[in-house]
C-alpha cells in the first residue's frame, strides 16, 4: 500500500465516519423522546390547522428521508438551526468559542507529548531509582484524579487563596481589555495558564507510564544490544534508537489524548469559565438548549475525527513502511 | 457435587495465595474495601441524611478539627443547644408567672402546660411568664444564633393574645434584647398549629426591627462578647382583650431551645445549606461503586463477547464487528452521552446502560487478540473433533480462558466510568437530584460559592475520594494484569 492509497483511505474512512455522526445526530434527536414533535406540538391547546402549519413551517409533514437529505445538506453548511437560549445561530455562537477550546486542548495536548517523551525516555533509562519511582506515581495519581477536581484546587489556590491567576474568563473584562496585540496574547496567556496546567497534566499522568513501558520494552531489543555493543553513546542509544522506535504509538497515544481532552476540556472550561465550547455545553445543558447541544456534538465529533485524521497522516509519513511502498 | 465445590474453593485460595504477595494488589482491596464498607453502613457511619438534613449547624461551617491546622480557628464555637423547657422540668430552671392565681403551670413528661384565666373577660389586661435557663459558653463568638419554638395552643383563642419575646443576660449582667414575637412574622401561626417555629439571628427584619446593622453576625456579635454563664430568658405575654366573656387559654411548650449555630462541625464541615459534607461524602460513594462496578462488568461482558465472536468466528463477521467497534471508539463519549441523557432524562441505570455501550471497544479488541492466539490450541481442536457447535465451544471452552483477563479488564475499566459519571454529574447531567454522588457535590461547590468563601473542605473531599477509588481499582487491576496475563509475567 502506497501513501496515495493510505491518504485516500484514510480521507474516505473520516468522511463516513462524518457521515455516521450526522445520522446519530439526526436520529438521536428524532427516535428519543423530546422529538421535535412533542417538543412543538401541544395538541390540547392547538388546533388541527396550527398543528398542520407547524408541521408545514418546519418541513415535518415531509418524508423522512427528505428530512433526512436537508438535515445532511444543512450540516455540511454547517446550518445547525437557533439557539433556544440566546435565539442566535448555533453556528455562529459555536464559531466564537471553537477557536478558544482549540487553543487550550490543542495546546495541552501539544505540551503533554512533548512531556511524557522526554519524562518517559529519562526515567525509562533509569528504572528502579527514585526518579522514576517518583514519576511512575505522580504519574499513576494523576492518570486518576478527575481534571475538574484538579482545575478547582488550582483555581482555589492560585485564584482565590494567592490572587496570581484571574478567576475567570478568557480575557480581562472590557475597560480592563489591552487593545495591542501582543497586551492581548498576553492576557489571554495569562487566562489560559491554569487551565492549561490542570488539563496538560491529567493527559500527561497516564502518557508517562505508557512510554515508560514502551522504552524498557525497546531497551529489551537486539537492537539496542547491537548499538550498545558498537560502543554507541548511551545518549545517541535512547535519543535515536530507542526514539525512533516509540514514534509510533507515542502519536497514536497524542490522537487518543485529544479525544480524551476534549472530554476533559468540557469540565475544565466550565470550572475555568473559559469561553469555550465545553463552557458552551454546560450553558447548554442547564438551559435544555437542544440545538446547540447537537451543534456542539456535531463539531467536537468532527474535531475529533479531524484530529485523528491529522495523526493518521503524521503516522503515515513516520513510518518506513508506508514510505517505501512496503507492508 | 461436593467435589466442584472444594476446587473452586482450592482455585480461590490458590489465586489469593499468589495475590497476596503483591503489595499493590493488597493496597488496592484495602482502599476498595474501605469505600465497600463505607456504602454498606453508610446509615451507622452517620446519623445525617445527606440531602434533607439541613441548618445542621452554621453555613460553611469548617470540620471540627480546624484548630489543628489553624490554631487561630481553634476556640470556634460549636453547637450549643440550650433545651430551657427540658431544663425547667429538670428544676434548673425556673418558671414565674406574675400573677400565680391567673397562670398555672404544670410540668408534663417533656412539656411544659400552661394555662391562663380570664374570671372576667371585661377588660384589656396583661401577664405574663417567664421562663429562664442558662448555659456556659466558653468558645469565640458565633456568626449564627436560632431560637426554635414547639408548642400548641388551644382553648379560647379568640379571648387572648399572645405575645413572645427573648433576651440573653450575659454575664456581666448587661440585657440584649434577641427576639420578639411582632418583629418576625409566623410564630403565632406555627404555634397554632402545633408546628415547630425557627428564627435565625441573621434575619434582615429581625435585624433591621433590633436596630443593628444588617450583617449576618451583627446580633451573635452583640451577645457573645464574653464567655461565662449567660441567663436566657423567654417572656410569654397573654394579652387578655375583653371579649366580655371569661375565658381559659392553654399553652403546651414541648420545647424552647436556644442554639449557638457551629462554626465548625463534624469530620468535614457543612455546605451552603448547613448539610453535613461527610454524609454526602459517605452516601456518594454507593452511586461510584455502583457506576463503577456494574459498567464496568457489563462493558467488558460485551466487549468479552464480541471479542470472542470476532475472534473466533473470523471472516467477515470479524470484519464488521471489529470496524463497529473502530467506529465506537471513535465518537467522544461524554458529548455523545450528554445529548442522549439530556434526551431521556438519563436516570442512574440509563447512565450506565450509556457507558457501557460506549466503552466496550477497547475490550473487544484485546479479548480478539487473546481468542485469537488460543483458537487453535489442543483442547479447542479436540473439543470441535468431538463435533461441538461453535457457541459451545465459545461459552465451555473460550469463555473460562479469556475471564481472566476480563476480571483485570473489569477493573481498569471501572475507574474511567467512575471519572465519567462524576463529571456527568458535574456538568448536571442525568442521575436524581434526591441522590447524592461526588461529581454532585462538586456541581453544588461550583455552582454555590464554594470559592467565594474558600471552602476548601467542600472542594477537596469528594475529589480526593474519586481519585482514591480510581486509584484503588488500577492497583487492583495492575495486579491482576500481572498476575493472570502470561505475556507480562515473563518481564
Amino acid at each position: 500500500m502506497g501513501v496515495k492509497s493510505y491518504v485516500l483511505k484514510r480521507t474516505a474512512y473520516s468522511i463516513a465516519l462524518i457521515f455516521i455522526v450526522i445520522t446519530l445526530n439526526f436520529a438521536i434527536f428524532r427516535l428519543m423522546p423530546g422529538d421535535p414533535y412533542a417538543v412543538m406540538i401541544r395538541e390540547y391547546i392547538m388546533t388541527p390547522e396550527m398543528i398542520e402549519l407547524t408541521l408545514k413551517r418546519w418541513g415535518l409533514d415531509r418524508p423522512i428521508t427528505e428530512q433526512y437529505y436537508d438535515y445532511v445538506v444543512n450540516m455540511f453548511q454547517l446550518e445547525m438551526g437557533f439557539s433556544f437560549r440566546t435565539f442566535r445561530p448555533v453556528n455562529v455562537e459555536i464559531m466564537e468559542r471553537v477557536g478558544n477550546t482549540i487553543a487550550l486542548v490543542g495546546t495541552s495536548v501539544v505540551i503533554s507529548t512533548i512531556l511524557r517523551v522526554l519524562i518517559g525516555i529519562y526515567i525509562g533509562s533509569r528504572r528502579g531509582r527514585v526518579a522514576d519511582t517518583v514519576s511512575v506515581t505522580s504519574g499513576v495519581v494523576f492518570h486518576s484524579i478527575p481534571v475538574f477536581w484538579l482545575g478547582m484546587i488550582l483555581l482555589l489556590f492560585f485564584a482565590f487563596y494567592y490572587q496570581i491567576f484571574p478567576s475567570h474568563g478568557t480575557i480581562s473584562p472590557p475597560p480592563y481589555t489591552p487593545k495591542d496585540p501582543w497586551g492581548f496574547f498576553v492576557d489571554y496567556t495569562w487566562h489560559l495558564t491554569l487551565p492549561l496546567i490542570a488539563l496538560t497534566l491529567i493527559i500527561t499522568g497516564g502518557g508517562v507510564i505508557t512510554t515508560r513501558s514502551l522504552v524498557l520494552d525497546a531497551l529489551s531489543q537486539d537492537y539496542v544490544t547491537t548499538a550498545r555493543a558498537k560502543g554507541v553513546k548511551e545518549r545517541d542509544v535512547l535519543y535515536k534508537h530507542v526514539f525512533k522506535n516509540i514514534q509510533l504509538p507515542i502519536v497514536t497515544e497524542a490522537a487518543m489524548g485529544i479525544a480524551r481532552c476534549v472530554g476533559g476540556a468540557m469540565t475544565t472550561e466550565t470550572v475555568f469559565t473559559w469561553y469555550g465550547m465545553g463552557r458552551f455545553t454546560f450553558e447548554s445543558i442547564s438551559n435544555l438548549d437542544y440545538p446547540s447541544l447537537q451543534g456542539i456534538f456535531f463539531i467536537i465529533c468532527v474535531l475529533t475525527i479531524i484530529g485523528n485524521f491529522v495523526t493518521d497522516m503524521i503516522y503515515g509519513l513516520l513510518d518506513p513502511r508506508l514510505k517505501y511502498g512496503g507492508a | 457435587m461436593s467435589s466442584e465445590k472444594v476446587t473452586l474453593w482450592k482455585r480461590i485460595t490458590d489465586f489469593w495465595s499468589i495475590y497476596r504477595r503483591s503489595k499493590m494488589g493488597l493496597v488496592g482491596l484495602a482502599i476498595l474495601a474501605s469505600f465497600v464498607f463505607m456504602a454498606i453502613f453508610a446509615p451507622f457511619l452517620t446519623p445525617y441524611d445527606p440531602i434533607t438534613d439541613r441548618e445542621l449547624a452554621d453555613w460553611l461551617a469548617y470540620p471540627d478539627w480546624i484548630g489543628l491546622i489553624d490554631p487561630g480557628k481553634s476556640n470556634l464555637p460549636q453547637n450549643v443547644e440550650v433545651p430551657i423547657v427540658k431544663q425547667v422540668l429538670q428544676g434548673k430552671g425556673e418558671a414565674t408567672a406574675s400573677n400565680s392565681s391567673l397562670i398555672q403551670t404544670t410540668p408534663g413528661s417533656d412539656s411544659l402546660v400552661i394555662e391562663v384565666l380570664d374570671p372576667v373577660g371585661a377588660s384589656f389586661h396583661s401577664e405574663n411568664l417567664t421562663i429562664k435557663g442558662y448555659f456556659n459558653y466558653q468558645f469565640d463568638p458565633p456568626d449564627t444564633l436560632m431560637i426554635s419554638i414547639w408548642g400548641k395552643l388551644t382553648g379560647d383563642t379568640d379571648n387572648f393574645y399572645l405575645k413572645a419575646s427573648f433576651d440573653v443576660t450575659k454575664p456581666n449582667g448587661e440585657k440584649v434584647k434577641v427576639w420578639e414575637s411582632m418583629f418576625t412574622e409566623g410564630f403565632l401561626t406555627s404555634i397554632n398549629m402545633g408546628e415547630k417555629f425557627k428564627v435565625r439571628s441573621s434575619s434582615p427584619v429581625l435585624l433591621m426591627r433590633l436596630g443593628l446593622p444588617p450583617t449576618k453576625e451583627a446580633l451573635a456579635h452583640k451577645v457573645f462578647t464574653e464567655k461565662g454563664t449567660f441567663q436566657l430568658q423567654a417572656i410569654f405575654e397573654f394579652i387578655t382583650l375583653g371579649a366580655g366573656r371569661p375565658g381559659r387559654l392553654k399553652l403546651e411548650l414541648r420545647d424552647l431551645r436556644f442554639i449557638v449555630l457551629g462554626l465548625r462541625f463534624g469530620v468535614m464541615g457543612t455546605d451552603d445549606m448547613a448539610r453535613d459534607i461527610f454524609s454526602q461524602i459517605v452516601y456518594g460513594s454507593r452511586v461510584s461503586l455502583m457506576v463503577g462496578f456494574a459498567t464496568a462488568f457489563t462493558s467488558v461482558m460485551l466487549g468479552v463477547l464480541v471479542g470472542m465472536v470476532a475472534g473466533y468466528v473470523g471472516g467477515r463477521v470479524d470484519e464488521a464487528l471489529m470496524r463497529f467497534a473502530d467506529l465506537i471508539m471513535v465518537l467522544p463519549g461524554l458529548p455523545l452521552i450528554i445529548v442522549v441523557a439530556m434526551m431521556i432524562k438519563g436516570s442512574l441505570t440509563e447512565i450506565v446502560l450509556l457507558l457501557s455501550l460506549l466503552g466496550w471497544g477497547g475490550g473487544a479488541r484485546t479479548m480478539r487478540a487473546f481468542v485469537l492466539s488460543i483458537k487453535n490450541k489442543v483442547f479447542v481442536e479436540a473439543s470441535k473433533a468431538r463435533g461441538a457447535g461453535t457457541w459451545r465451544i465459545i461459552f465451555r471452552h473460550i469463555l473460562p480462558a479469556v475471564m481472566p483477563l476480563a476480571y483485570a479488564g473489569m477493573a481498569l475499566a471501572a475507574p474511567i466510568a467512575i471519572t465519567t459519571e462524576a463529571e456527568l454529574s458535574f456538568l448536571g447531567v442525568g442521575g436524581s437530584p434526591f441522590i447524592i454522588s461526588w461529581g454532585k457535590i462538586l456541581q453544588f461547590a461550583q455552582t454555590r460559592g464554594a470559592f467565594q468563601y474558600k471552602a476548601w473542605w467542600w472542594i477537596i473531599p469528594p475529589g480526593l475520594c474519586i481519585a482514591l477509588i480510581s486509584l484503588g481499582f488500577i492497583m487492583i487491576g495492575h495486579s491482576l494484569d500481572e498476575i493472570l496475563n502470561p505475556r507480562l509475567r515473563r518481564r
